[in-house]
Formats: C-alpha cells, structure tokens, sequence
C-alpha cells in the first residue's frame, strides 16, 4: 500500500481529456451555471435586515468620525 | 507529457497555465502512499495560509501590538484563541464555494443577486481594501525607519516589488513567492522566548481569569473590535475564494484546502498570541498613554530586549505590509475581474491582462502616495480601518451564508447544520459588538 509504484492507478487521460477538462472546471461553458436567485421566504427577510443594518452603521460611522474632529 | 502539450496549445494561455498545473495534481493523485500524498497537499496549500498570514498584516500587528501595551496578559490571549476556530469556520466556507462554483465570491454575489448587491460588495471591498493597504503602507515605511531607509524609498520600492510579483510571476511561482514572504511573519514567535521577566505562569492563568484591566470601558469595546477586524475582514473572503479559483481547486480538493486553511488560522493565532505577549510583557505599564503609537512601541522594546529584538520586530511589520499589499491588491484585481467579466488570472501575462492588473496596481499607488502626505492621521486610520471592517462583515457573512446554503449551486457541498449554528454565532457575535460600538457613539460615556 505504500509503495508508490506498484500501486499507481493506471493513468486513461490519454482516453478521457474532455473529462478532465470538465471535471476541472477549466473552461466557462463547464463550470455550474449561476442564475439570478429568487429572493424569497427568509431570504427575503435576511435582505431586509441588511438594509436596515447598512444605514443604521453608515448613520453611526458618519456621527462617529463627525465627534472625533 | 508531449501529448497533453499539444492539447494543452488549443486552450487560451492562462486557462493553459492552470490546466498544466492541475495535470500535475492529476497525476499526482493517480498515486498511493504516505509520501505522495504529502506531496499532494504541499502541492495544494498555498490560498490558505497565505490568507491568514496576510491577515496578521501591518494593521494587525500595530493592533495586537496596541494591545498587549493597554492590556498586558490577560483577557486576549485566550481571547485570540476564540478567534483560530472563528477564523477558520468563516474561511472554510469560501474553499468550498470556490471549488464547487469555479467563480470567485464577486462574480457569485454579482451573478446570484444582482448588481445592486453586486455593485454594493465590490465598492465597499474596493474601498475597504485602499483603506487597508494604507495601513500595510504605515507599517512598511515606519519599519524601514528604523533601518534608516526614508519613508519615499520605501513606499517607491514596496509599489515596485508587489506590482512586479503581480506582473510578472505567474500563479504558481506568484504563491510560492509570496508563501516564502509569509514565512518571516513567524519571526515573531523566537522573539517571546527572548522577553525579559515574562511569567508563564501568568500567561497559564489568563485563561483561567480573562482578566480585564480596568474593566469593561469604551477603550476595550474599541480594541476587541479591533482586533476582531483584523481576525476576519471582508477582504479575505474575495481573497481565499479568487485564489482556489486561480489556482484550479476542485471538490477533489476540499480536505487539502480545509488543512491549508486550518494551518494558516493555527499560525495566525500563534503570531498574533506572539506579538501581545511580547508588548504586553515589555510595553504594558510603562506608559498609560492609551494612543500608544507602533514607535513608542518599538522604543520601549529596544531598550528591554535589545537594539536587536526591536529591529526583528519592525523586520515582521515590514514582512507583515509587504504580504498583506500583496494578497490585498490581488483581491481587488480578482474582484474587478470577476464582476465586470475581464480576464481574471494572475497567469495572465501583462500584456494580455493589463485590465485585470490595473486596479490592484492603480490601488497601490494611491495607498503609497497618501502614507507619504506629511500630518496625515495615520494612527488614527488604522483602527478605523479594523473597525470599519468589522462593521461591514455581516453584510459579507451574509452573502456567504447565503451562497453556502444554496442546494441549486452546492449540491453536497451546502453549510451542514453545525457550520450554520457556528457561522450564524459569529455573526451574531459580530453584530452585537457593532450595536455596543453603535451605543458607544451615540453614549459616549456609558462603559466610563
């Protein structure tokens, strides 16, 4: 088991390069295709608090800096 | 090898580049045995480690540095040790999401929810990681300082060595380049055995204790978030994502890059852990000053451990800048790429990829011009930078979380539930911290 040449896999790259390719992801047209996500449900929900979260600590950075100088 | 050359010369040339690469690792795989499977992962770190060697840059060591001087050994240490499983949980998940999408985290955020979202991560990357790079550009040119070399020199010659690694190196020799630069980051480490006076005994039962001197007050809600800011920023995510994607990774390849990761946030703890204990035994006490600055810091040093220790010590914050600008100014480039659909590879030779390199560069020279505007506040700056990083990484939490429990693009490889528990703990952890940050502006003296 530890001897590293009697027990290489054969090597089929030769036969199966358009899978490796594919496996690898290398090339657009392989990788996993990304369409825009329906926000929805606590999706939705998570947004909404990112929002509120945002102008909540811009407000508090801007009065922050605004008492430093 | 002459017929996968051949098929290797039909690809486009950064595409080329990895594919060579990855035969490597292919073949690699192909074999059993402790040995080979050594060489497998040593083959495979490398986005990992350098992302958490890059965290502790020249900000995070003026932090810890900070403090270990206002706090001494006590609360942070074990404090720090809290941050290892932190670090690693957050950074994980962007190994996994590289390897399954094949697409940095921009490009996902941009793709999945739109360029509101899209546009609103990539400016606030964009401008957190100028911000931060101005403080990799503190650390380097007070380091060289103290080697004599004035602050235009260095700032010249730290823009030109991270733009040529960039331009020239491609991805392989650039990681291996910059993982040799990480390495000097551990120069801290030797440092604490030569600390005079310090008591491990004392260090033993800080995480007994958590000691906290003075209690809590406005100053320690400000250091720990602080420090939480240089433990986990939204830079890293871009960061490590973009890399296992350039670098090739794929599902194959999630346990090599979860140990990568794992090594990285096992050194990172251990050089930030470093760094308090050395301030926090020479420094803590001298001066009650709370703006301590990296000089005051440095002075203190040399004259209790020696000329030496104390120029070692500004050779790791110069290391620290050096790694940071590097792995930073990648980030943004990346980012760029991702989201407007350039080419997006640091095996892209200049030419051919000059769009892809011209926002790290161009983020480069700004930060090394404004370090050298004479009375800038850049004491100031560095906190605010942790701080604002802080602040912001929910938000990027956010998108990741969401992105890692999306079953249409994950399959498998989705959150399970004790990565939800713990990464919705952190950033529950973090939110909090930002409302006590938030209560602190509005009431300044509430912790007084």
């Amino acid at each position: 088991m530890d001897s590293d040449d009697k027990t290489s896999k054969e090597n089929d790259l030769d036969n199966d390069w358009e899978n490796f390719i594919k496996e690898e992801g290398l090339v657009n047209y392989n990788k996993i295709p990304i369409e825009r996500a329906e926000i929805k449900g606590w999706v939705k929900i998570a947004f909404w608090f990112l929002r509120i979260y945002i102008i909540i600590m811009v407000v508090l950075v801007i009065i922050g800096f605004y008492r430093v100088h | 090898m002459k017929d996968y050359k051949d098929k290797l010369d039909n690809l486009p040339v950064d595409i080329k580049l990895r594919a060579a690469d990855r035969l490597k690792i292919h073949l690699m795989r192909q074999k059993y045995g402790y040995f080979s499977r050594l060489c497998l992962l040593i083959a495979l770190i490398g986005p990992g480690i350098l992302v958490m060697i890059a965290d502790n840059d020249a900000g995070g060591v003026i932090t810890y540095a900070q403090t270990g001087s206002i706090f001494g050994i006590g609360f942070f240490i074990p404090f720090m040790i809290v941050m290892l499983p932190v670090a690693y949980i957050v950074q994980e998940m962007t190994v996994r999401l590289g390897a399954v999408t094949h697409r940095g985290h921009a490009e996902m955020i941009w793709k999945r929810y739109g360029k509101f979202w899209g546009a609103f991560s990539l400016i606030d990357l964009i401008v957190a990681n100028i911000l931060t790079l101005i403080t990799e550009f503190i650390g380097i040119t007070l380091g060289m300082q103290v080697f004599g070399v004035s602050p235009i020199i260095s700032s010249v010659a730290a823009i030109i060595i991270i733009a040529s690694i960039q331009l020239f190196l491609r991805y392989f020799a650039w990681e291996w380049i910059s993982l040799s630069i990480a390495l000097f980051n551990l120069i801290f480490i030797p440092l604490v055995f030569f600390v005079p006076h310090l008591h491990w005994d004392s260090v033993a039962r800080s995480f007994v204790s958590w000691h906290i001197p003075g209690g809590v007050h406005t100053l320690f809600i400000y250091v720990v978030l602080a420090n939480l800011g240089t433990t986990i920023a939204p830079w890293m995510l871009f960061f490590q994502q973009s890399s296992v994607v350039d670098k090739g990774l794929t599902v194959k390849d999630i346990r090599d890059g979860q140990i990568d990761t794992f090594i990285g946030s096992v050194f990172m703890v251990i050089v930030a852990i470093a760094i308090i204990l050395i301030t926090g035994a020479t420094v803590y006490g001298f001066t009650s000053t709370p703006n301590l600055g990296i000089q005051t810091i440095l002075s203190i040093i040399s004259a209790k451990m020696g000329w030496v220790a104390m120029r070692l010590f500004a050779l790791g914050l110069i290391e620290a800048g050096l790694i940071a600008a590097i792995a930073i100014s990648a980030s943004t480039s990346w980012a760029m790429g991702e989201a407007f659909g350039w080419p997006k590879s640091i095996n892209m030779p200049p030419l051919q990829g000059w769009k892809f390199y011209l926002p790290g560069i161009i983020s480069l020279f700004i930060a090394g011009g404004i370090v050298l505007i004479p009375n800038a506040p850049l004491g100031f700056l560095n906190l605010t930078v942790q701080v604002i990083a802080t602040i912001f990484m929910p938000a990027a939490m956010m998108f990741l979380l969401l992105l890692l429990n999306d079953k249409e693009i994950m399959g498998d490889y989705t959150n399970r539930p004790w990565q939800n528990i713990s990464a919705f703990a952190i950033v529950g952890f973090l939110i909090v911290m930002d409302g006590i940050y938030g209560l602190i502006v509005v009431f300044p003296h509430i912790f007084t």
